[in-house]
């Protein structure tokens, strides 16, 4: 079942001695099932603290995320990894296991949950033939390339039958042509599984290649959402032309 | 002494010296181990978050660490003897040796599990993995190479503590050097006896360097 994500005043302050950092203001979202919902900003915007709000990793300080009509600041850590186990998640340097090959990599979330290795294997074995790495199943991840690391991350977030995938950056480590078809692959799944996907880039290309939705992040306060036409034709503030490139309504 | 007699005398301390050393090593890891991770987890803002007990292991830790061994050795000699029976012997010498590497081997555990990247760490607790199933499945096969490395210092630093417990008869290697060499100068028999250390020390470094990069699947082929 595709999942609604919705986040309600979420606020995230840092504090530390003598200084309080206001990361996130207010921020409220809803993204549809089947959405490929695009966050951007410049960097130190707060696009990484909100991706990781959105599965708790980080909690946020004040307002709250809603999975359907679950509030995740109602739940305990243990309730708290149990959600986590349907919202996948794919980074900029991967975060693969380097100690462990490929398919074991991909299977690592599948261990994670008890399901029995030969199984977790099978499944494995299907979702590197679907992300095109049949073939490097027996690799270690410092043998692959960097858009080879990413198909296997992608594989590996496959694996827990997720209804959500957060991608924190999952392109900008990647040359133009590998970033095209990493897109690629993940609008297949978004297409082809109807998980919904979310991302936070600094790239417009990116949103503008694959997502139907776009919100717009500037120190902390998402400044303008929409479905990406409608925003990117009709931009209503500075930043959003800055990112376009459209500065001054001329194209 | 004949010379067959020397022969038979230092194989026997040799097996003494690497007795002591194994027995030593495995228990101090079965307590150091835990104890390093358990060092990296429970500090604020870590795995398992306990900053009181953080501070407390921190604080035993280096005060284990700033007594030299020798001090050590004879300072716990009663304890020594309620553990062992005696205070002398390679058996006995075990119990000095263990408690000296513990927090020494769990000084090294921490900074091998230190080295592991967090954004592996984060891509576990993203997919719902508890704290224990990322110490076992992440922190720990991840360190691997280092906790090798680790393993192999530990090994050295400690044939060489269990040489020095030949000042209390302590068995072994160290215990020949000083009866031998040092009370009865007998300088050749105190040579041969460092030389067989060095000897040890080599062959433990070079298996423990083979094993860790054998096992290392960060190096491209």
């Amino acid at each position: 079942m595709p999942s609604t994500v919705q986040l309600q005043n979420l606020t995230k302050t840092f504090k530390n001695k003598d200084d309080t950092l206001t990361a996130l203001r207010d921020i409220n979202l809803t993204v549809t099932p089947g959405d490929i919902y695009g966050i951007i900003g410049m960097s130190g915007a707060g696009k990484s603290t909100l991706i990781r709000c959105i599965n708790f990793l980080e909690q946020p300080t004040e307002g709250t995320v809603f999975i359907d009509d679950c509030d995740l600041s109602g739940l305990n850590e243990k309730q708290l990894r149990k959600v986590r186990k349907d919202i996948a998640m794919i980074f900029q340097n991967f975060n693969l296991l380097m100690q462990r090959n490929v398919l074991d990599n991909v299977c690592f979330p599948l261990e994670i949950a008890g399901v029995k290795k030969k199984d977790a294997r099978r499944r494995g074995m299907e979702l590197l033939e679907i992300v095109g790495l049949k073939g490097k199943a027996k690799a270690y991840p410092a043998q692959l390339s960097g858009g080879q690391k990413q198909r296997t991350a992608i594989a590996r977030a496959l694996a827990g039958d997720s209804q959500i995938l957060l991608c924190d950056e999952a392109t900008s480590a990647l040359d133009p042509n590998t970033t095209q078809s990493i897109l690629q692959l993940l609008q297949d799944i978004n297409r082809e599984f109807g998980i919904t996907i979310i991302l936070i880039t600094h790239e417009m290309s990116v949103i503008r290649q694959i997502c139907s939705h776009v919100a717009i992040i500037e120190e902390g306060s998402l400044v303008e959402q929409g479905e990406v036409e409608s925003v990117f034709n009709n931009p209503q503030t500075d930043i959003a032309r800055t990112l376009f490139g459209t500065k001054g309504g001329e194209k | 002494m004949e010379v067959k007699e020397l022969i038979t005398m230092l194989a026997e301390e040799s097996g003494s010296t690497l007795y002591m050393t194994l027995a030593s090593t495995v228990f101090a890891y079965l307590l150091g181990l835990p104890l390093g991770v358990a060092l990296v987890t429970t500090v604020k803002g870590g795995l398992t978050p306990v900053p009181l007990l953080n501070k407390c292991l921190n604080f035993i830790v280096n005060i284990v660490r700033s007594v030299p061994f020798l001090i050590l050795l004879i300072a716990i000699q009663p304890f020594t003897r309620l553990i062992a029976g005696k205070s002398y012997g390679p058996t006995a010498t075990v119990v000095p040796l263990v408690a000296a590497a513990i927090p020494f081997i769990a000084r090294m555990v921490e900074a091998s599990i230190l080295e592991v990247d967090a954004g592996v760490i984060e891509a576990a607790q993203s997919m719902g993995a508890s704290p224990l199933q990322i110490i076992w499945k992440v922190l720990l096969p991840e360190a691997k190479t280092s906790l090798i490395s680790g393993a192999t210092i530990a090994l050295a630093t400690i044939l060489g503590y269990s040489a020095m417990a030949g000042i209390v008869g302590g068995g072994g290697l160290g215990d020949v050097a000083i009866r031998y060499g040092y009370y009865r100068y007998q300088t050749d028999i105190m040579i041969i006896t460092v030389i067989l250390l060095i000897v040890y020390v080599q062959i433990l470094q070079a298996i423990g360097t083979r094993i860790a990069r054998a096992t290392d699947k960060r190096i491209r082929e």
